[in-house]
């Protein structure tokens, strides 16, 4: 049974031109210990996708269907009073702005101690010893828990919430972006530590980038998101030898390959779709190099080509033909030609 | 630390000559004479020229005014022309039946308007919501002579469960000094006059704080609140309500000098006897001294509060460092 099992989930916010669908049939599971990565370009619907696992929608987006099983019991369903007691102790979150995310007005301490003494009866001064703990943890030095926020630096807040995040041992850690805000090297020391810690209290990790190096190097799962949809998900390795979803190839053609260095750098033309204003059938057609009249009319399924390998796409069977021709800069230049629609000048 | 409050107080030392000046300037550029009320008419000539001279009331603006400033440093404030007496003396008690007035009425509005700015807030887009925004404006807006007159009619004559003015009743003699002003015959003068001054000084800081409440909601510190399972009502005050404060006090210090006039009319509605009464009593009569001290007092406490306001900000927010 899988820790978490993200079944057809849709997100609907309201907004002033009408609901908008940030997400739509995301389906995913994570087991136990396993890390899974979610990418895609911005505004796909990733930040939307975390918040509804933790039922924290700003007030005009709702869960308006499928079911979040959590440790087998559905999130969506759950009581205010029922979520507040498993958010942080099972569920905790390290945002994109985590940096921001400190009350200025509080020592950072005390903000790790209310995290602890809200879900655990423990005494003031030995949840300061955990905090402590925590610090040397993500290495900082302890004494830099009676500071206020703004005494310390950026790198130094994100880690000090991501021991805040790991403060209760959660099953579950959500990591959204967690290192966007800060430059390059500090990133992949954060990031090793991020994925350190989870392995050694063997709690689970979803993280969040649009940079799909960096989930190849954390993740055992990937799962790609496009437009609010899921587009393909597999195993690390798999989807990093075989991607499937024309999306997928487009995607790693435009990050650096680690084992092809010479290889030329690809983007794909044309803008992710308007929510509000979506494309009758697949998602990714109108910028699919590969797409079909059908492709514009109908929705494909999740097909699964493995057991957890699945792709959003009508034809799962030519992804090899896919692969070869997605290598090719010219497959990328050239508009298809029912592909007008949402494709930049 | 120690620093600033030594600046701070040099500049209300720098303030209070201003003041000074001022009023000095204003009360002389007032119509009217003030040798009338210090006259009997049935004084002779003589009596009369030594008694212009003996208040230094001979000699031209310039020379007045330098000697006003020359005693105020030595800490003579004048002798008032209407009780004969200096009017420090004169002042004396006023000083705290006005301290006891506005203080309470103060920390009763504050009170109020800051928890009621956090509900308004929280429940926005709620009928509650509107009713309080709508009741804020109202009572910002309405004169306070008014609404006193209004509390008068009502809880003095009508209900007659209150008096309507003095602070004790007439031959009460309080025991002791404790009793002076806790007694419930005080009290019970005390309730209506407050009443009246909280209602007019607790719209400013509920609307603020509803405000500034609003604009934490989209704030980090607030969902990294809710992610931690916190309750709301522990959000609402040590989050969000701690923060919004800061902008309330700010806006706060500013205000005190609105309150001060409003001092002046609840203390004249309600026959308080403090410094605001005192004011208008002595201007009508022309009795200078009185009325410039008064004045100087009042504007002493006004910045005292100021200072206060901003030791206190500094430190519920730790950024700001007092230099
Ligand atoms: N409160 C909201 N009201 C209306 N629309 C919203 C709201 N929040 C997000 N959206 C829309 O939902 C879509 C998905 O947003 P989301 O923040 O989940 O994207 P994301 O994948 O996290 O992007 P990024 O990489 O930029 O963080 C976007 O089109 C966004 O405009
Ligand atoms: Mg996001």
């Amino acid at each position: 049974m899988a820790l978490l099992d993200v079944h057809d989930v849709e997100v609907t916010y309201r907004t002033k031109e009408g609901p908008l669908k940030a997400a739509e049939y995301v389906s995913f599971q994570l087991k136990k210990g396993d890390s899974l990565g979610l990418i895609g370009e911005s505004g796909c619907g990733k930040s939307t996708m975390a918040k509804a696992i933790l039922r924290l929608l700003p007030d005009n987006g709702q869960i308006s269907g499928g079911e979040i099983l959590f440790q087998e019991q559905d999130l969506a369903k759950l009581s205010p009073k029922e979520m507040r007691k498993l958010r942080w102790k099972e569920l905790s979150l390290v945002t994109q702005s985590a940096m921001n995310s400190l009350n200025p007005v509080y020592t950072v301490g005390a903000q790790i101690v209310e995290a602890i003494r809200t879900h655990e009866a423990v005494s003031k001064r030995r949840a300061w010893e955990r905090a402590e703990n925590l610090f040397r943890l993500v290495n900082i030095e302890p004494s830099h828990l009676t500071n206020h926020p703004h005494e310390l630096s950026g790198g130094m807040k994100q880690r000090a919430i991501i021991a805040m995040a790991l403060c209760l041992n959660p099953s579950l850690v959500i990591a959204d972006e967690p290192t966007t805000a800060l430059d390059v090297i500090v990133q992949d020391r954060i990031l090793q530590q991020i994925v350190r810690i989870q392995k050694e209290i063997s709690s689970s990790l979803i993280y969040i980038s649009h940079d799909i190096s960096v989930i190849a190097e954390t993740c055992d799962y990937v799962v790609v998101m496009y437009g609010g949809h899921v587009m393909e998900t597999a195993p690390v390795r798999e989807f990093f030898r075989h991607p499937s979803h024309p999306y997928s190839l487009g995607m790693q053609n435009a990050f650096p390959n680690l084992e092809d260095v010479d290889s030329e750098l690809i983007s794909i033309p044309g803008y992710p779709p308007d929510l509000l204003n979506l494309p009758p059938g697949c998602r990714f057609s109108p910028r699919c190099p590969f797409a079909d009249s059908v492709c514009q009319e109908e929705r494909p399924e999740l097909h699964f080509i493995g057991t957890q390998h699945g792709t959003r796409c009508h034809f799962p069977d030519r992804a090899e033909a896919f692969r070869a021709q997605a290598k090719l800069p010219e497959t990328w230049t050239e508009r298809p030609a029912q592909g007008q629609r949402g494709v930049g000048a | 630390m120690r620093k600033y409050i030594v600046r701070r107080l040099v500049q209300m030392i720098i303030g209070l000559f201003l003041v000074a000046s001022v009023t000095f300037l204003m009360f002389r550029l007032l119509p009217g004479d003030p040798t009338a009320s210090l006259l009997d008419p049935a004084f002779t000539v003589e009596i009369r020229e030594t008694i212009i001279e003996r208040f230094g009331l001979n000699e031209p603006l310039h020379i007045q005014y330098i000697n006003y400033l020359q005693n105020l440093v030595q800490g003579d404030f004048g002798r008032s022309f209407y009780y004969r007496r200096p009017s420090v003396e004169v002042l004396g008690d006023k000083i705290w039946n006005t301290l006891i007035l506005m203080l309470s009425s103060m920390i009763i509005a504050y009170s109020i308007g800051v928890i009621g700015g956090m509900i308004l807030s929280w429940k926005r887009g709620s009928k509650i919501e509107w009713g309080g925004i709508t009741l804020g404006l109202f009572l910002r807006s309405a004169p306070m002579f008014w609404t006193g007159m209004l509390l008068i009619m009502l809880f003095a004559f009508n209900l007659g469960w209150l008096p309507h003015s003095g602070m004790r009743t007439p031959g009460y003699e309080a025991a002791t000094t404790f009793a002076k002003f806790f007694s419930v015959d005080f009290l019970r003068h005390l309730l209506l006059p407050m009443i009246t001054a909280s209602l007019y000084f607790l719209g400013t800081p509920l609307l603020i704080m509803r405000n500034t409440m609003l604009e934490t909601h989209g704030e980090d510190y607030i969902e990294l609140s809710r992610a931690k399972g916190l309750s709301e009502w522990r959000i609402m005050i040590l989050h969000a309500g701690r923060n919004a404060l800061l902008p309330v006090i700010t806006a706060g210090a500013l205000f005190l000098g609105q309150a001060l006039g409003g001092q002046v009319v609840v203390e004249y509605v309600f026959g308080w006897p403090g410094l605001g009464r005192e004011i208008v009593l002595s201007a009508q009569r022309h009795d200078y001294p009185v009325a410039q001290t008064a004045f100087l007092f009042l504007a002493f406490m006004v910045m005292l509060m100021n200072l206060v306001a901003d030791l206190f900000y500094s430190y519920l927010d730790p950024r700001v460092k007092l230099k």
